[in-house]
């Protein structure tokens, strides 16, 4: 070994690092460059047409501000539901619960759609210093999926630099800087603004186009968080969002409700409803792995949803979700964000009979925490 | 738009020079912490030439 180190052999040496140097940089470019993989998701039976968010503002076409819309469309008509993933991309409950309505949804009448990543910018990046895992993995009975854990805001590489603050400039309301890559702080978006605001300005373009007349924006929240396993509705919504709090109680599937409030600016609940004619809700499902008490943040825990330090702060009494060794699994979360879809629908076609959203598919609560996420997600070809 | 495409694309001939040079330090110099740092260079300004960082 000391004779390998020596002056005499330096020339070997050079070519030996050489080579290590440009193996070093293969491998690890060709891992950089898989992270701007999209992860597949599947077009299920009843999508009809997908297409990109630039089509209702081409500026977005060729930017990290684009995403694709999935549209599934009955045979007969009716009214129209927007579902909208990925908002803020480390909430995985929404991403998935647009996934398997994706997969599996199959409208009867009217329209169903559906933008997994609605802040696709947010999805290749992870909160800084928090060490989250880029990927996480879902058995199927066709092989493996693996889907991104993101971060709330945009990438700063999007997006930057960040203002001291982030008005909202329809209010004035002022926030934190770095909420300016918030697509939930951005609403109802500007077409010529910054980056988020442009992506929020074609999400609300998209709602007037498409005469959407209801839109649920799926989130999660951690476990101390008191909005959480709660559905926030506008006040035009309200009524809706009541009955579908009462059927899922109905089914003992625990929800509360909170109307949405009217000095909160920029939210999708607030502006969509403020701004078009939709019936605007939002839903929150509980997340240790995004808060301030988890242990290690792994796949595991993204996914499995268990971490004894809450279960200890749910005997403290410091949390707002009941909080036991089970923790609260992803399929489990998914499963409350697709029950919320299916009672909200027939919540809306109650009080809305002249534009009926019949919908068949939509995977039962009950037997997705029963058998998980993998049955319902299809092969990838 | 043009401008910065040119910006770029300087930043990466600057990127390109630095592998020459770090690769004219591994075989010019005898001594193997001077090769060692030289790859340490290396790798990072490698992947910015080829544009993949």
């Amino acid at each position: 070994m000391a004779r390998v180190l020596d002056d005499s052999f330096h020339l070997a040496r050079a070519w030996v690092l050489l080579a290590a140097a440009a193996a070093i940089s293969v491998a690890s470019g060709a891992i950089f460059l898989g992270m701007h993989e999209p992860e597949p998701i599947v077009a299920g039976p009843g999508v009809t047409a997908q297409k990109m968010l630039s089509a209702y503002a081409p500026a977005l076409a060729g930017t990290a501000a684009d995403t694709p819309v999935y549209v599934l469309e009955g045979a007969e008509p009716g009214g129209t539901v927007l579902l909208l993933g990925g908002t803020h991309p480390q909430e995985v409950s929404g991403l998935m619960g647009a996934v398997l309505m994706i997969e599996n949804a199959t409208p009867q009448k009217g329209r169903v759609i559906v933008i997994p990543q609605s802040n696709r910018s947010g999805f290749t990046h992870t909160d800084p210093m928090e060490g989250f895992p880029h990927v996480f993995e879902i058995p199927t009975p066709h092989g493996k999926r693996w889907f991104r854990v993101g971060m709330r805001l945009a990438n700063p590489v999007d997006q930057w630099p960040d203002p001291d603050l982030h008005h909202h400039p329809q209010s004035g309301e002022g926030m934190v800087g770095p909420e300016s890559r918030n697509l939930n702080r951005n609403y109802p978006g500007d077409a010529n603004g910054r980056f988020t605001a442009r992506i929020a300005a074609a999400i609300v373009e998209l709602v007037k186009a498409e005469k959407v007349d209801i839109v649920l924006d799926m989130h999660e929240a951690y476990p101390e968080y008191p909005i959480i396993n709660m559905i926030v509705a506008h006040q035009r919504a309200f009524d809706v969002a009541t009955m579908t709090m009462i059927y899922l109680q109905m089914r003992d599937i625990m929800i509360d409700l909170m109307a949405s409030p009217p000095a909160l600016r920029g939210l999708s609940h607030r502006e969509i409803g403020d701004h078009t004619e939709a019936l605007a809700l939002l839903n929150e499902t509980a997340n240790a792995a995004m808060g301030r008490f988890r242990g290690r943040t792994d796949e595991t825990l993204v996914v499995e949803g268990k971490d004894a330090n809450y279960v200890r702060a749910a005997g403290l009494g410091r949390l707002f979700v009941p909080f036991d060794a089970n923790g609260h699994p992803l399929k489990d979360r998914t499963a409350r964000q697709l029950a919320v879809i299916e009672e909200m629908l027939v919540a809306y076609n109650e009080t809305y009979p002249d534009r009926p959203i019949e919908v068949t598919g939509i995977p039962r609560y009950e037997e997705v925490i029963e058998k998980g996420l993998g049955p319902y997600l299809l092969a990838v070809k | 738009m043009l401008l910065e495409l040119v910006l770029l694309y300087a930043y990466r001939l600057m990127a390109l020079a630095v592998v020459l040079m770090m690769i004219g330090v591994m075989f010019r110099k005898p001594n193997w912490q001077e090769q060692f740092f030289a790859l340490l260079v290396l790798v990072p300004f490698a992947l910015r030439a080829a544009g993949v960082k």
